[in-house]
């Protein structure tokens, strides 16, 4: 289950990292706004997944 | 039946299981919601996805203080019975007991949609009796299913959530990758912008893609450490339920299809498109969506339909499930008659609920599926609800019960930092103001108003928009007032006014049977200092 948690982590941070780079060249603006929000909370969830795996890792029994 | 009042659940979920609880429930609610929000709000579907995404944020991290502080299966009518009385406590549960019984149509409809992807004889716009017969019988059945006491078990909920994660996440991934074109994203939303009644109506749609909290405080119940376990898993799960929408509605806005689509003259129109007047393919957006994922669609064509048609049945059955035992929580606070509480004698299972509810939403559906049965029906519809019917009909009224509960969540979290700050908060949702209240040291809930407000919004928008939802929801409520009254005269209890509750013992109880005994310590501590602090005052 932490490989399964930590492979699906990885894969938000990449999908995060090319939807804010895809959106970059098209700079801040209202249109492009919940592009960056959707790419920043992506990638925010994958090291917040990140940290709960490798806590669960260090707490197993 | 006095037996099955006292007993206890067991408390055997995990975390993992919590969370998929909890995902198969809410999960579930984007695969109706896309392509109804597609449809209404056009290039400021992101937008309304974003705001309603929002407002979620506050209602998730609400339900997560309040369902780890008090970690009972009553949900938000438990939650705003204590915060505000009896007659408020009866208004919530009332609400969301209209979304339990919608919640079992809808998804029912919605899983026979994305069945017809594979399955032609079941497009409704085609074979609007085929489709009727199917769906009343999914009712039929998952309603035999939980009278005989069948539940899908936690671990096939964890199972097909899993699933689904991984099946979501590879759309998303190849769809980002190979077809998203942020230049096409903003021309759709700088061209394709609706109007402002469009507008209210699209985010009124979207909130409905993030309806089912309840079923954390469902999972609060039964999960060991409630406290502990919840706050984590509940994070987890409204990030993932946000990105979801979030990337669905700007994936959809940028996606060059992998095949040309073309409209009924020949004309390519944009994936978007496809949405607009079409109610079948509003019911069977995510597999219309995954379809056109260069190379992942080619497979994700056969089992997408597969794994969301299993989705929303697991989450029909929870509408199943969740409207009995609320209606068995309300029965047992004096909110509804005592035949809400009977069992079945053999079965053991709330039978009279369960029957009573799925035959509203038998009723419900026959509402929703009548303009398409019928002719006089649909010019009936056509010219006093704007030919509303199908998806759109239940989508009203299920955004009407969402939005009325959670404003009343709202409010009752704010009430209860205000009346109950002796409880201890393992999770307490950021930002507070810190003053006192009644000599008590209280923290004022910042995010509680923000979410009151985004929500109260969402609730003004779907009484301009809905033109169904305006008429039965409203009504639903004032009939089921109507009953409170009659039913609280006759047993002779206050009408407007709540009854006796002994809440302290109810909450030392509360945190017993949910193993946080150091919680418990230290909410018997903090009202004997609290006790103390009172007579030496009234001495003083």
């Amino acid at each position: 289950m932490i490989a399964y948690r930590l492979v699906l982590s990885a894969a938000f941070i990449v999908l995060g990292a090319i939807v804010i780079a895809r959106m970059a060249p098209f700079g801040l603006s209202l249109s492009t706004l919940p592009g960056f929000a959707f790419g920043l909370a992506l990638a925010g969830l994958g090291f917040y997944r990140i940290t709960l795996a490798i806590r669960l890792y260090r707490d197993r029994p | 039946m006095s037996t099955e009042k006292h007993a206890e659940l067991r408390r055997t979920v995990t975390p993992w299981g919590s969370f998929s609880w909890g995902y198969s429930d809410v999960g579930a609610d984007i695969f109706i919601g896309l392509g109804l929000v597609l449809a209404a709000a056009a290039g400021a579907s992101n937008v309304a996805f974003l705001f309603a995404g929002l407002v979620y944020v506050c209602i998730g991290l609400a339900y997560t203080e309040l369902a780890s502080t008090y970690p009972v299966a009553g949900g938000g009518q438990y939650f705003v019975l204590r915060g505000l009385g009896d007659i408020f406590g009866f208004i919530a549960g009332w609400a969301v007991l209209l979304d339990f019984t919608i919640d079992i149509t809808i998804f029912a409809w919605a899983c026979v949609d994305y069945l017809s992807q594979l399955v032609p004889t079941f497009v409704n716009s085609a074979h609007p009796w085929v489709h009727f017969w199917v769906v009343f019988g999914l009712i039929a059945a998952l309603c035999l299913l939980n009278v005989i006491g069948v539940r899908e078990s936690t671990a096939f909920n964890g199972f097909v959530s899993a699933l689904d994660i991984a099946s979501e996440t590879c759309i998303l991934f190849f769809g980002f990758l190979f077809a998203f074109r942020p230049e096409l994203l903003i021309h759709n939303m700088q061209t394709s912008w609706p109007s402002p009644d469009q507008l209210m109506l699209g985010i009124s749609y979207a909130i409905i893609s993030f309806v089912g909290l309840e079923s954390i405080s469902q999972a609060a119940q039964e999960t060991q450490r409630p406290a502990s376990i919840i706050p984590r898993t509940s994070v987890g799960l409204i990030l993932t339920i946000l990105i979801f929408a979030l990337g669905y509605s700007n994936l959809a806005l940028g996606l060059q299809p992998w095949h040309p689509i073309l409209d009924a003259h020949g004309q390519a129109i944009q994936f978007w498109q496809i949405f607009v007047n079409n109610g079948d393919n509003q019911g069977a957006a995510v597999a219309l969506l995954a379809k056109q994922v260069p190379y992942w669609g080619a497979i994700a064509a056969f089992y997408v339909p597969v794994l969301g048609a299993v989705l929303l049945l697991i989450s029909s059955n929870s509408g199943v499930f969740g409207s009995s035992r609320i209606a068995y929580a309300m029965s047992s606070s004096n909110l509804l008659p005592s035949m809400f509480q009977s069992v079945h004698k053999r079965f053991r299972t709330p039978m009279v609920s369960l029957i009573a509810f799925c035959g509203l939403a038998a009723i419900e559906l026959i509402f929703a599926a009548i303009p398409y049965l019928d002719p006089h029906a649909n010019a009936f519809y056509a010219r006093f609800f704007d030919g509303e019917s199908g998806l759109d009909f239940l989508a009203d009224l299920y955004a009407f019960g969402a939005a009325t509960s959670y404003s009343f969540v709202f409010i009752a979290l704010i009430a209860l930092r205000l009346i109950d700050p002796l409880s201890p908060r393992r999770f307490k949702i950021p930002l507070n103001i810190p003053m006192r209240f009644r000599g008590e040291r209280v923290e004022f809930p910042v995010v509680g108003v923000i979410g009151f407000a985004g929500i109260f919004s969402i609730l003004i928008f779907t009484l301009m928009t809905h033109p169904i939802g305006r008429v039965a929801g409203p009504l639903w409520l004032v009939l089921g007032i109507i009953m409170y009254l009659v039913y609280r005269h006759h047993r002779k209890m206050p009408l407007l006014h709540s009854q006796k509750h002994e809440w302290r013992k109810q909450q030392v109880d509360i945190l017993r049977n949910a193993g946080e005994l150091e919680l418990m310590d230290e909410y018997i501590a903090n009202v004997k200092a609290s006790d103390e602090r009172t007579a030496k005052e009234s001495v003083a």
